[in-house]
């Protein structure tokens, strides 16, 4: 019985941590770029038809990740900027990071 | 199909490919005109060829196949060896999704979108990725939303991840879920921590969440909320995001069973250098055009071949010594080794919708020379198969066969008896050499310098 506890709980804690780190997550981002979301998601559009189904949920959201993506790219790259002049090495990169090799 | 149309080929109404007189051709349908003219004129062909990531082909005038309404009929260039994402390393399906992000980029400029983003569509060819499908491009509108967004999402992003954050284990669900990981399941399975990476948190939570949210929501429905543009610009940062998550991902080959074996090697320098030897001799003399080798590790011996400027599958069932494999062989730009991640006591199935989507290993079988260096013992005993049944799937796989027969006394076979009971009387020299003469004809048998063990070179009675 103690063993069936102890397994129930773990996952249990695992997800209410997952929830913590996500809603903080949503909390930060929506409050820093909710204003640039707005103003870049426009009003609604019928799109082409295509053969692949993009799914309902995906093609909804993804103005919203879309602007939400490239702000956070911005703010990475203004922060390797930033990195970079007060002398700190940026993260050692990998070479496979970089675009495909194009020799 | 016996218009040779390929099992695969039949998703995209743009056009199938056909195989005749053992030539792949793709038929352009006149459905896709507009799209594959404005590839063609765009320079958006030339752009992405040029940079080896697409490709090449031919316009020919054969016969169309009588199926479709044939616009052109087109010669790619040919691709020596077919391999799907699930037997691919995290190296490779790294690679892959990058270079899709990059062809979407550069797609973009040209004004055209890829309107899918299957990890099948890419080919690991000459040591890089290419992009195989000529006609997955279509003309970009402004404001439309990249529609394979969610496929990229599935293909490449969620098993990355999963790999990444959990086991790479979790490569091989994209050999159960044919259209790549759902992004449910993915979200599932991530930890916590993988949301704290905000890209990982937008394309995978966010997006699952809002498949969830809008299952089934049909857009006549005057509530539903309606899809919004998305202008040129924030495309470019969702793939700026997708690109940044994915090249943010890695995964470090070590810890499993087989990735040090070298370092514990079980043959002594003079004996290894005489297996070399011998491999490259049995080589020249019969001068495949491509050679698999099985159970490779790291591709030490596949290298005699591959240098040799044959087409060389190295295949090894642990994906730590894929990883080294493939990483060695990018970093000195190998262009004719192709290590793939393959479980020969389980190989890859025939896979999809009629089982001819997907092809098995054994139907793509095109080499001319089976390499089994070190491999037997481990089919044999560790996995109980009988050698005979061994010696007719490799006849099966190729014509010629460099084998080596590892004796009981050998102490790697002393490790797989120890803990079990011996329950084989027929794994001797002798039993061997029977089981398989069978099935091939013994060319040379020679002793390996320094151990008790055997290398073989064998043809196949046809």
């Amino acid at each position: 019985m103690k063993n069936t506890t102890q397994n129930l709980a773990k996952p249990r804690t695992r997800s209410r941590r997952a929830r913590i780190a996500a809603w903080s997550g949503v909390g930060l981002l929506a409050a820093a770029l909710a204003p640039a979301a707005a103003l870049a998601v426009g009003e609604p559009i019928e799109i082409r038809v295509a053969y692949l189904d993009p799914g309902t949920g995906s093609l909804i959201i993804q103005a919203v990740v879309a602007v939400l993506a490239g702000a956070a790219v911005a703010i990475t790259s203004y922060w390797q900027k930033i990195k970079t002049f007060f002398g700190r090495n940026s993260r050692n990169s990998d070479p496979s990071d970089t675009a495909p090799r194009d020799e | 199909m016996n218009d040779g149309t390929l099992g695969a080929s039949f998703r995209d109404p743009s056009g199938f490919v056909f195989e005749r007189d053992g030539i792949i051709y793709r038929q352009v349908n006149r459905s896709y005109a507009a799209d594959y003219d404005l590839l063609m004129s765009s320079g958006l062909y030339e752009a992405l060829v040029e940079r080896g990531l697409l490709i090449a082909h031919e316009e020919v005038s054969i016969e169309p196949t009588g199926r479709g309404d044939a616009y052109r009929i087109l010669r790619p260039r040919p691709v020596p060896f077919i391999s799907y994402p699930y037997e691919w390393c995290f190296g490779e399906l790294k690679d892959a999704a990058l270079a899709t992000l990059e062809i979407q980029r550069v797609a973009l400029d040209f004004g055209m979108t890829l309107k899918d983003a299957s990890a099948y569509n890419i080919q690991i060819d000459q040591g890089r990725p290419v992009f195989i499908d000529t006609l997955s491009f279509e003309a970009y509108e402004e404001g439309t939303p990249w529609v394979a967004w969610r496929q990229f999402c599935q293909h490449f992003l969620a098993p990355l991840a999963l790999i990444s954050y959990r086991d790479i284990g979790f490569g091989q669900l994209s050999r159960l879920y044919i259209d790549g990981v759902p992004l449910a399941l993915a979200r599932s399975l991530l930890p916590a921590r993988a949301w704290l990476r905000i890209q990982l948190f937008l394309h995978i939570w966010v997006q699952a969440g809002s498949q969830r949210r809008f299952e089934g929501a049909a857009s006549e429905d005057a509530t539903a909320p309606k899809q919004r543009p998305v202008s040129r610009k924030n495309l470019d940062n969702l793939i700026a995001g997708l690109r940044s998550a994915c090249a943010s991902l890695d995964w470090k080959p070590e810890g499993t069973e087989w990735a040090d074996y070298y370092e514990g090697d079980s043959y002594t320098d003079e004996g290894d250098e005489d297996k070399a030897a011998v491999v490259a001799s049995h080589l020249d003399r019969i001068q495949p055009a491509e050679v698999w080798d099985l159970g490779a590790n790291t591709g030490r011996f596949s290298r005699i071949a591959s240098e040799r400027g044959i087409n060389t599958v190295s295949f090894d069932v642990d994906p730590a010594c894929v990883e080294r494999n493939y990483r060695a062989a990018r970093s000195s730009k190998e262009t004719r080794l192709l290590p793939l991640i393959m479980d020969l006591v389980n190989p890859s199935p025939a896979l999809g919708w009629a089982h001819e989507e997907r092809n098995s290993l054994a139907e793509r079988s095109s080499a001319d020379l089976v390499m089994a260096l070190a491999l037997i013992h481990h089919i044999a005993i560790s996995n109980n198969v009988p050698l005979g049944r061994i010696a007719s799937y490799l006849a099966h796989l190729a014509r010629h066969l460099i084998i080596e027969f590892v004796p009981k006394s050998d102490p790697k076979v002393k490790i797989l008896l120890a803990t079990r009971e011996d329950i084989f009387p027929d794994y001797t020299q002798a039993g061997f050499e029977e089981a398989f003469s069978s099935a091939f004809e013994i060319l040379d048998a020679h002793p390996v310098k320094g151990s008790e063990r055997t290398i073989y070179l064998m043809r196949r009675r046809d």
